[in-house]
């Protein structure tokens, strides 16, 4: 019963004005950013962590994850409409919400889609609420071994698993651990790549890092691209929304499926909602009845994956909130946030700090209910953004950027690190190098540097110390299959082209 | 005149993974520099120089990757104003305050579309001045000045 008590004590925090009025807002400009394309979570998640230094810790954190989670029910929408997912996440959901929106199905599918997402989400937060305390128990034997091996795991999961060239993502992931060694040196006090500049002694800013590669970088990489088409603009009334008996019946299954599979994917390092989506969307083709529907406007098709990408979202916090390791970039940025208001997150933090973690898990569930209340009702509003002229949303974005970023610490210094950091972001999206590993590193860098180091300095230099406890192996085993695993692919595609000649 | 596409050729990406392979030696030598340590004591150099070896090793397989996916077409013109427009702002807000500086901002940014429309964007700027100045200054109390010290 004392997950009941604890619950209690969540939606007392959850359920105070402040909460509500916060979460409301991080739920909103998370769909926002989820439905225009090209500007994701994590640019108004960056652009946010300034504003909740004036806020309490708790508050901060139901801000930036209603944004987060926000996002993925907005995202939807100009997938359905533009077959532009609004983020990577709802890529999956193009392949058959955009036949339906050309058939005069797109009301029917953007409701199909919220409920599934609202179901996926709740799916992810009873798993959160089940999970964690057991989770943070066992994670409480982990010693700087398996903290490394974790770690490392994550961070090469998460750079290999993302789309395109694993190369490039492991790339990205390096220099993100570079770019997180600049400044003073934890454990000697040594000053490492501060360029003689003072400003870096504190190392780089998270919040003009990020938002150099995911604000501006976006915003450059958007005007850069050809223009996006308009949405049409009718039969969004709820009347007219609403799925036919046969669809709705259809949709069922598919979501339940997705959400298991998709707050099992979230929990996993390294994956990430987009995976979660693409994932469900397979599996439902493969054990369809009939595969061939899909593609042409199968409703299976879009409650499954819409369900994954929601319920991995709720379930990327079990690793988050109760080991202390993200998953994904995300989750990194939110646990950069945590270090900055002063909690340290590891399992002790749900002991420690009950208020915060059960208030924080009550307020998803007050946010999803907030989300399909407004997205239901409002969907023709949301439509509408995807009609705000760029001339006005785009010098917008900047402006708030470089407010955002000045006002950490009245520091010009920082607005000129992200600049530096917005040019790379826009050159690499042009070669197809992801952005994300490079903040995952950023983040992860100083703690895999200091239980590396101190691993080593306990076991007085012995390397047999990695491979002490079955976590730190089983990590460190499937580290190197994610390493092999592409090389290995890479190797085949050629022999069989090699063999067709 | 804004319009041109600049096709994202082979060339470029090449010259993007000689950068990376660039700061991966950079990394490397200012690790050997900070002092790598012992096995039972490792040195501040450690880390800045095994991801440099790493990161030169992804740089030149990278190498190899380039060009291989479909070239792309690319405005380069709105990142000329855009870039620009920022580093002014960062230049302007301490000295001429952030009436000026929003304004110089939003002016660079209206010259990255097609047609300037200078009336709006002065409205654009004037709007975001006032946003800005209740949001931040009086809703926060952050400390920036409308009209800098210059004047």
């Amino acid at each position: 019963m004392s997950v009941l008590h604890d619950l209690a004590l969540g939606f007392q925090i959850a359920l105070t004005w402040q909460a509500l009025v916060i979460c409301l807002g991080g739920v909103v400009l998370g769909t926002f950013v989820g439905v225009l394309p090209g500007i994701g979570a994590l640019a108004a998640i960056s652009l946010c962590l300034p504003l909740t230094y004036y806020m309490e810790p708790v508050h901060g954190l139901i801000l930036l994850s209603g944004i987060f989670y926000g996002a993925q029910y907005g995202s939807s929408t100009s997938s359905i409409l533009l077959n532009i997912p609004g983020t990577p996440s709802a890529a999956a959901t193009c392949l058959d919400g955009n036949p339906m929106a050309r058939q005069g199905r797109a009301g029917q599918a953007l409701f199909i889609v919220t409920l599934s997402s609202y179901f996926g989400g709740m799916v992810g937060i009873v798993l959160l609420v089940a999970f964690a305390v057991p989770l943070a128990r066992f994670a409480l034997t982990f010693g700087a071994p398996e903290y490394f091996a974790v770690m490392l795991l994550g961070l090469v999961a998460a750079s290999t698993a993302s789309p395109g060239s694993a190369v490039k993502g492991l790339a990205m992931m390096v220099l993100g651990l570079i770019f997180g060694m600049v400044g003073t040196d934890v454990t000697s006090g040594a000053y490492r790549f501060t360029l003689g500049q003072i400003e870096l002694t504190d190392g780089i800013s998270l919040v003009a890092m990020a938002m150099g590669l995911f604000g501006i970088g976006e915003v450059l990489s958007n005007l850069a691209a050809p223009d996006v088409p308009q949405p049409p603009n009718r039969g969004f009334r709820l009347r007219e929304m609403l799925p036919s008996r046969r669809e709705a019946r259809q949709s069922v299954f598919p979501a339940i499926r997705g959400s298991l599979l998709g707050s099992w994917i979230g929990a996993l390092p390294g994956t990430g909602p987009a995976i979660a989506a693409f994932v469900a969307y397979a599996t439902e083709k493969r054990i369809s009845a009939t595969p061939e529907r899909f593609g042409t406007g199968a409703v299976e098709g879009i409650a499954a994956p819409e369900a994954a990408n929601n319920a991995s979202v709720q379930a990327a916090f079990i690793p988050t909130l109760c080991i202390g390791i993200p998953g994904d970039a995300v989750m990194a940025f939110m646990l950069g946030a945590m270090i900055i208001h002063g909690i340290v997150p590891g399992p002790n933090l749900i002991s420690e700090q009950p208020e915060m973690f059960w208030g924080l898990v009550a307020s998803f569930s007050v946010g999803n209910l907030i989300l399909v209340l407004l997205t239901l009702p409002m969907i023709g509003l949301w439509v509408k953004i995807l009609n705000v002229p760029r001339h006005v949303l785009y010098p917008l974005i900047i402006f708030l950027i470089c407010v955002g970023v000045y006002s950490v610490n009245s520091s010009v210094f920082d607005v000129l690190v992200a600049v530096a950091f917005g040019i790379l972001g826009f050159i690499m999206t042009m070669f197809r190098y992801p952005a994300a590993p490079i903040l995952l590193g950023y983040i992860l860098g100083p703690l895999v540097e200091e239980n590396f180091r101190r691993t080593l300095f306990i076991s007085n230099g012995d390397f047999g110390a990695f491979l002490s406890s079955p976590v730190a192996v089983t990590c460190l085993g499937l580290v190197v299959v994610a390493l092999l695993a592409p090389a290995v692919l890479a190797l085949r595609r050629r022999q069989t082209r090699a063999a067709r000649g | 005149m804004h319009h041109t596409f600049y096709r994202i050729g082979r060339l470029p990406e090449l010259i993007f993974a000689l950068f990376l392979f660039a700061i991966g030696a950079v990394s490397a030598i200012c690790g050997w520099s900070y002092g790598p340590g012992r096995l039972n004591d490792i040195g501040p150099g450690a880390f800045p120089l095994g991801l440099g070896v790493f990161l030169m090793i992804l740089a030149a397989l990278a190498l190899r990757e380039a060009g291989t996916e479909s070239a792309l077409s690319r405005r380069l013109a709105p990142a000329c104003f855009y870039l620009p427009g920022v580093i002014l702002w960062a230049l302007l807000i301490e000295g001429a305050g952030l009436l000026l500086a929003t304004l110089a901002l939003i002016l660079l940014c209206s010259f990255a579309e097609e047609q300037l429309n200078l009336k709006r964007a002065l409205l654009l700027s004037l709007i975001l001045t006032a946003v800005g100045y209740v949001v931040f200054i009086l809703g926060f109390g952050l400390t920036f000045n409308l009209i800098g010290d210059w004047f």
